[in-house]
């Protein structure tokens, strides 16, 4: 096991706020140090952080909150991300530290395990204590199986965490005492400059923000049969998507498309119609609060993320749910 | 002006077959790894901006040519092929070290690869390079342009596109975009085969074991939520409206 | 515009299309070898057995290098009735040791390795690009086309070596299109089952094979057969019949399959077997009879492609490998003459009947016929066999005299002109 003691937690920020990954990476912490012995610390790196600290420290299980401000740090930017938090680890001296498996966290990440001289696992699904050692558990060959990786000598164990793999600690509880770090930053590492994010067609930026989505997939059989598709979504008040097969195939705009190489959402519902849940398009949803299913395949991979599946002819189920929807709503 | 661009070969990932009893995975076939494609289309596009030689570059044993073979019918001038027998025992900032060793003396601008592999997907060894090499890097790359000596990309994150740019020598790790990438065409393929291409030896092993995997297998996987089977329309409906009131779904 | 002119290309990198490939790159004729799979082999079918001898005169010392399965010791032969079945087999010790006479093995390991080994010595083989036309200059076929402009390649020969109903073939007029009577249609599978099981199940020594051709209820009564051959840990299973049988029958292949699997004489060898893999293919069964024409102006066919398949005695990739061979030596003639036209070419028609390939294919010539024209040699005379063999072999107080009268009988229903027709027919068809 390394020689630090306790877990470092990397925050992010989301729409102005901590991003609910955070809550699920101090439930990992928690579960860890109750195994391992330290404490939990979230570290945050960006500009004007007082606000997101306080959030943080109010997450249950925080112990302590460390910071690294610096108006530069507005805009991510991988190259300073990641000595900022290299510095931090070397500060903090944690077992463990994890990061979110999101664009951000799998960028620096990695670059900070090599500036550690440290392992590194990427997207893990679980973390444990086996035999002593961190162990992650990540899936590999387009979530088709999966190997742990176990972690040797006395380096941190640095992970990256797949947002959804945890439940969420409870936020506005903990009280944790907010230090801020000063790191010396070489001119450099700002060479690159960035401008904010901005989604690249109005479809993307409904899909990226919205609440709720139902997306449409093969399973409708042809592009007319959509409709239905965007009926629910109207009884839902819901943006409408599409799998990749169906934006390929014309049925639907790219901006429209969910998946590996579309839209990442994060909605509170996402609603699957006629979608098998092919490793590529479950890839796109997995930060959804919760995921409804309709499919006449029992054995569709959908059907074992999903919070509620309903095994059946869409052409029936829909409509079915349409109907209700609005009794319920009338 | 120098380019490299990373290239993988990895299984055929059409051909992954799973033994359902005991979980064992079986790969056969090669191809090269989706996302380096984009990185070597990328690579020609600023290429051809700032007059600069592209050299694609893999580490592998002798037979992991292919993917190198099909960078250079895309366009790229020359490869190094950097042999290596023991990934296995490689981890990423192994192979990252592999590959700091091999390019630094060429003194690239530009460095090229893909944000993962298709098989492992860990993602690690693109900004672990740029660490070595001393250099920035930029992940999640979706398309490039050169300005003179400034580079310019577009970089996909949850929130939307990023305009990031800056000067020469940068790591860019490419991310997968919507259009399949260009195939090589037949003249393109045999030239391949008349490019020069390099072997060199690959850098030592370090003696430090960071991580060690376990066997791959695949997961049993068990449905964690309510599913309805067997049921009319209606009640499966009703079932699942009901649900969604419950947990604040739907206004009721 | 005939810049970089290559001496040939080669359409296809099955057996025939490398060996055709390695002859010539052996002249130091320079040859490319363009394949539609995304590797030579993945878009090959074949029961799966390859002759060692045959092979070993195309590929000196292949034994030791290329994958193969198991050595076969054992030629069982079975004809199915509806409920029954009876087995004619021979095994060998013989057989059972080296030289061996034949293997199992599967096309996708054994062409890619046979393509590898043809790069080894300067073929350059292309996979991953369809051909999909040939290029013309005053009537000669001067190249072939992959589809866009740069997909344009020019020699003075093409070798066509694309397989049972090859498309190119018909556009370069050698023929027109297989009549269905002039094809078979099998279906196949792998299945997976552990190798002890095999031997087990099989009855084979460690690490032997043993290849069981089925006819009768296999094919449905049609004229084919089905076939199940032993590999290390798997067995190819398959049956197929001819393509203008299955039409005017309107019975699927794949039903076909799924019935012979399940017949109660089968259905036992294959228990808790896997299916790991299935093809369907064509196979050339029109014979000698109906060859297309082998060579015109810049071009000729080999292989599956020119038709060349023994069916009656199982063989088809010797033959192959043989054609292209052949057909290599007829280029190096036609390059030495400078003439690559039908006449430049001709050599390759005289090779292949000096060689087994078109005698054998003379030998058997009405064989296809023969047995094509006689629908009952496949369905009604295997039941009145069965039906005949169960009355003998069951003992019940009757006396042997009435059983014998019953069996007769039995034949009787038979017209007696008929049987002697098939008679003479079958000695006429085996004799050549």
């Amino acid at each position: 096991m390394s020689q630090g003691s306790g877990v470092l937690v990397i925050a992010e920020q989301r729409g102005g706020g901590l991003s609910p990954v955070v809550n699920e990476l101090v439930t990992a912490g928690t579960s860890l140090v109750g195994q391992i012995g330290g404490s939990v610390t979230v570290g945050l790196v960006g500009a004007d952080l007082d606000a997101l600290a306080a959030s943080a420290a109010g997450i249950a299980g925080v112990d302590r909150v460390v910071t690294v401000e610096d108006d530069r740090l507005a805009t991510f930017n991988g190259t300073a991300w990641s000595a900022a938090v290299a510095s931090i680890t070397g500060n903090v001296a944690p077992a463990v530290v994890l990061a979110p498996a999101t664009t951000a966290g799998r960028d620096y990440m990695p670059r900070v395990a090599a500036r550690l001289g440290a392992g590194h696992a990427a997207d893990a699904v679980a973390v444990d204590i086996v035999d002593g050692k961190v162990v992650a558990t990540r899936s590999m060959l387009e979530d088709r199986v999966q190997a742990t990786v176990a972690f040797e000598g006395d380096r941190p164990a640095t992970i990256t965490v797949r947002p959804g793999s945890f439940a969420r600690a409870e936020a506005g509880t903990g009280s944790a005492a907010i230090e801020a770090f000063d790191v010396a930053f070489d001119d450099s590492m700002f060479a690159l400059t960035a401008s904010a994010p901005e989604a690249a067609a109005a479809g993307q930026q409904d899909l990226a923000n919205a609440e709720r989505i139902v997306a449409g997939g093969r399973g409708l059989g042809e592009p007319d049969k959509f409709a239905l598709v965007e009926e629910l979504a109207g009884v839902l008040n819901a943006a409408v998507a599409a799998t990749r097969p169906l934006s390929d195939a014309g049925w639907r705009p790219h901006s429209d498309q969910i998946g590996q190489t579309g839209a990442q959402v994060s909605p509170k519902l996402y609603v699957a119609v006629g979608i098998s849940g092919a490793a590529q398009h479950l890839m796109g949803v997995q930060n959804a609060d919760y995921i409804v299913a309709i499919n006449r395949d029992p054995e569709a991979p959908i059907f074992k993320v999903a919070s509620f599946g309903i095994v059946g002819d869409l052409f029936d189920v829909v409509p079915a749910v349409i109907a209700e929807l609005k009794a319920v709503q009338a | 002006m120098t380019i490299v661009v990373l290239v993988k070969q990895v299984p055929d990932m059409n051909a992954v077959r799973v033994d359902s009893t005991t979980g064992s995975v079986r790969l056969s076939g090669k191809a090269m790894n989706s996302y380096d494609a984009y990185a070597v289309q990328h690579a020609l596009t600023l290429g051809k901006a700032l007059g600069a030689e592209v050299v694609a570059v893999t580490a592998g044993p002798a037979n992991a040519r292919d993917a190198l073979t099909r960078a250079l019918a895309m366009g790229a001038d020359r490869g190094i092929h950097i042999e290596l027998n023991d990934q296995d025992q490689r981890d990423s900032l192994d192979m990252a070290n592999v590959f700091a060793e091999a390019i630094r003396p060429l003194q690239p601008s530009v460095v090229l690869c893909g944000q993962q592999s298709d098989d492992v997907g860990t993602g690690q060894v693109g900004p672990q390079l740029a660490e070595l090499l001393g250099i920035p890097h930029v992940s999640s790359v979706m398309s490039v342009s050169a300005e003179g000596e400034t580079i310019r990309v577009q970089r996909d994150t949850e929130g939307g596109y990023q305009q990031v740019s800056g000067p020469m020598p940068v790591l860019l790790a490419s991310g997968s975009i919507t259009e399949d990438p260009i195939n090589p065409s037949l003249k393109g393929m045999m030239a391949a085969k008349r490019k020069p291409v390099e072997k060199v030896a690959a850098a030592e092993r370090g003696s430090t074991t960071r991580i060690s995997w376990s066997e791959p297998k695949a997961p049993k996987r068990e449905a964690k939520g309510i599913i309805v089977q067997g049921a009319s329309a209606e009640d499966a409906a009703r079932q699942l409206v009901a649900w969604m009131k419950e947990n604040k779904l739907v206004a009721s | 515009m005939a810049e970089d002119r290559l001496d040939a290309i080669v359409v296809g990198a099955g057996p025939a299309g490398i060996t055709a490939a390695r002859e010539l790159a052996a002249a130091g004729l320079s040859t490319v070898v363009l394949e539609r799979g995304q590797y030579p082999g993945s878009k090959n079918v074949w029961g799966g057995i390859l002759y060692r001898e045959p092979t070993e005169a195309i590929i000196p010392g292949f034994e030791a290098e290329a994958p193969l399965e198991r050595p076969i010791i054992e030629q069982r032969y079975m004809l199915l009735s509806s409920d029954a079945s009876m087995t004619a087999a021979y095994k060998s010790m013989k057989f059972a040791e080296p030289p061996y006479n034949a293997y199992t093995a599967f096309r996708g390991d054994f062409d890619q390795w046979y393509a590898a080994k043809a790069e080894e010595e300067g073929v350059e083989v292309y996979p991953e690009f369809t051909v999909t036309d040939l290029l013309w200059e005053d009537g000669a076929v001067v190249g072939v086309t992959t589809g866009d402009e740069e997909g344009e390649l020019f020699a003075n020969v093409v070798v066509l070596a694309d397989g049972a109903n090859s498309l190119l073939g018909q556009k370069a007029g050698l023929h027109r299109e297989w009549a269905p009577n002039e094809q078979a249609l099998v279906a196949k599978e792998t299945l997976r089952l552990d190798g002890g099981v095999i031997e087990e199940r099989f009855n084979l020594p460690a690490g032997m094979g043993a290849a069981l051709e089925i006819f009768g209820e296999s094919t449905w009564g049609m004229l084919g057969y089905g076939f199940i051959y032993t590999n290390k840990d798997s067995l190819s299973i398959g049956t197929g019949a001819l393509l203008s049988d299955l039409i005017s029958s309107g019975r699927n292949v794949n039903d076909m399959l799924d019935r012979f699997k399940a017949h109660p004489a089968i259905a036992p060898l294959i228990a808790g077997a896997e299916i790991e893999e299935y093809a369907a293919h064509l196979i050339p069964e029109g014979g000698y009879k109906r060859l297309p024409t082998l060579v015109a102006d810049g071009v000729m066919l080999v292989g599956d492609a020119a038709g060349l398949v023994n069916p009656l005695n199982r063989e088809g990739a010797n033959l192959a490998m043989m054609s292209g061979r052949l057909a290599g030596q007829a280029i190096i003639h036609a390059n030495e003459l400078g003439d690559f036209s039908a006449v430049g070419l001709s050599r390759y028609r005289e090779l292949l009947e000096e060689s087994f390939v078109l005698k054998d294919l003379y030998k058997i010539r009405h064989m296809t016929d023969f047995a094509h024209e006689r629908p009952w040699l496949f369905g009604e005379y295997p039941e009145l066999l069965s039906e005949a063999a169960r009355r003998y072999l069951t003992v019940s107080g009757k006396p042997k005299s009435a059983v014998q009268q019953e069996i007769i009988g039995l034949f009787g229903s038979i017209p007696k002109r008929r049987m002697l027709k098939d008679a003479i027919g079958a000695l006429r068809a085996f004799k050549g």
